[in-house]
């Protein structure tokens, strides 16, 4: 008898003996519903394509557009903030230096106004709240119609929201001044690398002559390591995005679940997980000359959090400065070292790129760069009327860097670096689902004191 | 101990779950392209709404098979306006909503007494059977302990037996 079906049967009496004498029947049924099974292979471009969406999503969301708005936020912050005003500490704008990469300059302005522009603001607060119309990769229907029925396990998933809280930012750092002046702007650009077209040429795959095409360029290549524990590389050169992630079919008991069942796992010191990250690089001979030397990131403010990875982030650095996301957090090459195999599991942003350098006004003073992040910077804060309570968000000395933010210039984006000045939060007493980070506030003019309107979060959805 | 997941991990949870979420969806639609995009809504939710998952509260795992049967159920009862309707097994089989030819004809000899169970019935039957998993992650998937699913599995199997006549068993021997 079949291994499996001794084991469903083995299941069935360990509850109910008293089918024991009817085996012969059951086994027949297990049959019949083992061979009614349909076929549910699924299809690995697809795998591959929604991969892809998932990963620029999450870039996407990384970068934590502002989804606020200023006047519905002003009488939050109404309060007593108490501002320590202690030692003096100077914060220069740094004078132009070229290090690390080579970043072409461009006139001042050139990349013109830098905003969060309502219209694609919202349009981004819209996604973020939940709906995934635009996501979809198959052709069953459209997600309008997903909003508009009643679901019986509502209950299920609206036991995921946390309490409300409104959150009160108080600055607790030194005192600090600020050079008015220029700043520079970078933008990334995208560079096709068609380094191999020209090996196609004398490729023939399945009677298809590559050779007889003309203009050949290679959209996207997914190459797979066939050993046990392999990796598998997904790039697309267009878009400047090579990934490495772990090939599923060469990780045994991984991802059939079965490793996934281990209830406990030893969490790597941050030293380990940065030794492990290194030797992944040096063996792949991946360059990461543009980026900095390996560092954990992580949710500092969540003591008793266990994790199942560590993210180590090789900063991207542009001209002597270190680049943050959105969020606060170093962005560059991360690589995620997973704990329970002790091995990485994926590396993206793997392509530093190339940039162009635009100098802009800054003339923010000091009282304005405080109450910006007094208002949460460019994330904002949500206010919810019907919080159960306010929780104070204490930061820290703020710190020079640079910024990713993206500009939507029709149908095309880019992204761009903005100097900025990062407010860490300190530890947060008696509250541990501050997932927000640390506070940005951008220096070029005119940024900040754009008024976002966007609609609050719809808890019930 | 809580768990947590970084939006940074996002590529690793992909990976992880990305084949079992799309075969926990297709055994409920039996259809390819809208188990694709369902899968693709709710790995798109789950990243939206990650910063709302809390660990205490339940396992990743559940939380996100949660979105896709969520996912499923409103694919269905926005297309058939019925509330009773959580999946392609609830449906009229002259419906107009699509389904795979292969799988329908798979499905042929033992259609109308899955048909007959409790969607929960039926779930814990084909994760089983058809998708191996584990009473834990069973469990995980639906909600309920081990042991809750094990007794589950039982009855069903028993109820099963018991609605499928002895004409439909000696039929089934003959092949």
């Amino acid at each position: 008898m079949d291994k499996k079906i001794k084991q469903i049967l083995k299941d069935i009496y360990s509850i109910d003996k008293s089918l024991q004498p009817q085996e012969e029947y059951l086994i027949k049924l297990i049959q019949e519903l083992l061979l009614s099974k349909p076929d549910s292979a699924i299809d690995e471009n697809f795998v591959s394509s929604l991969r892809a969406r998932v990963l620029e999503m999450s870039k996407s969301l990384r970068e934590e557009r502002p989804r606020f708005s200023f006047s519905k936020l002003s009488y939050a912050f109404a309060g007593t903030a108490v501002i320590l005003l202690a030692l003096i500490s100077f914060i220069n704008l740094p004078e132009q230096s070229i290090q690390g990469l080579v970043v072409d300059r461009a006139k001042d302005n050139a990349f013109g106004e830098i905003t969060f522009s309502a219209d694609s603001s919202e349009e981004s607060a819209q996604d973020y709240i939940g709906s995934s119309e635009k996501f979809g990769l198959g052709g069953a229907g459209d997600g309008n119609d997903s909003k508009s029925a009643p679901s019986a396990l509502d209950s299920e998933t609206s036991m995921v929201f946390p309490d409300l809280v409104n959150y009160e930012y108080v600055y607790a750092g030194e005192d600090f001044d600020i050079q008015n002046g220029k700043v520079t702007v970078y933008k990334k650009t995208l560079e096709y690398n068609d380094s191999l077209s020209g090996l196609l040429k004398g490729i023939k795959l399945d009677g298809v002559d590559i050779g007889k095409f003309s203009n050949l360029k290679v959209d996207s290549i997914q190459i797979s390591e066939d050993k046990d524990q392999g990796y598998i590389l997904y790039a697309y050169p267009k878009e400047n995005i090579v990934y490495i992630g772990q090939n599923w079919e060469k990780w045994p008991g991984y991802y059939d679940g079965r490793e996934n069942q281990q209830s406990s796992f030893a969490q790597l010191p941050d030293s380990k997980a940065i030794e492990i990250a290194d030797k992944f690089l040096s063996n792949y001979n991946i360059d990461h000359s543009a980026f900095g030397s390996g560092e954990v990131i992580g949710h500092a403010n969540i003591e008793d959090a266990i994790t199942e990875s560590a993210t180590v982030v090789y900063p991207l650095q542009i001209e002597g400065n270190d680049v943050y996301s959105q969020s606060g957090y170093k962005y560059g090459l991360n690589v995620v070292v997973d704990f329970r195999t002790g091995k990485v599991a994926n590396v993206s942003n793997i392509n530093a790129g190339n940039f162009q350098s635009s100098d802009y006004d800054s003339d923010l003073t000091k009282e304005q760069i405080i109450s910006y992040a007094k208002k949460g910077g460019i994330q904002g804060s949500y206010v919810y009327e019907q919080a159960a309570k306010t929780v104070e968000i204490r930061m820290g000395t703020p710190i020079y860097a640079l910024v990713q933010t993206w500009k939507y210039d029709g149908s095309e984006s880019f992204e761009l670096l903005v100097p900025s000045l990062i407010f860490p939060v300190e530890n947060i007493e008696n509250y541990k689902y501050y997932y927000g980070s640390d506070v940005v506030v951008p220096l070029v003019g005119g940024m900040m004191e754009q008024e976002i309107s966007v609609p609050m979060i719809d808890l019930a959805e | 101990m809580a768990q947590t997941v970084k939006i940074e991990d996002f590529g690793g949870v992909y990976d992880k779950y990305v084949r079992r979420i799309y075969n926990f969806i297709y055994y409920k639609t039996h259809h390819k392209e809208t188990a694709e995009d369902l899968t693709s809504q709710t790995f798109a939710k789950a990243l939206n709404k990650l910063s709302d998952f809390d660990g205490e509260r339940g396992s990743f795992s559940s939380w996100l098979y949660a979105i896709a049967r969520n996912n499923v159920i409103d694919f269905y009862r926005t297309r058939k306006s019925n509330i009773n309707v959580e999946d392609v097994w609830d449906l009229a089989d002259d419906t107009d909503i699509e389904r795979d030819i292969e799988a329908a004809q798979k499905l042929q000899k033992v259609r109308k007494y899955l048909k007959a169970l409790k969607p929960e019935q039926r779930e814990v039957v084909l994760l089983r059977v058809w998708g191996d998993y584990s009473y834990r992650e069973i469990a995980e998937i639906m909600g309920k302990t081990e042991n809750n699913c094990k007794v589950l599995f039982s009855r069903t199997m028993k109820k099963l037996r018991e609605d499928m006549p002895l004409s439909a068993f000696l039929s089934l021997l003959l092949f």
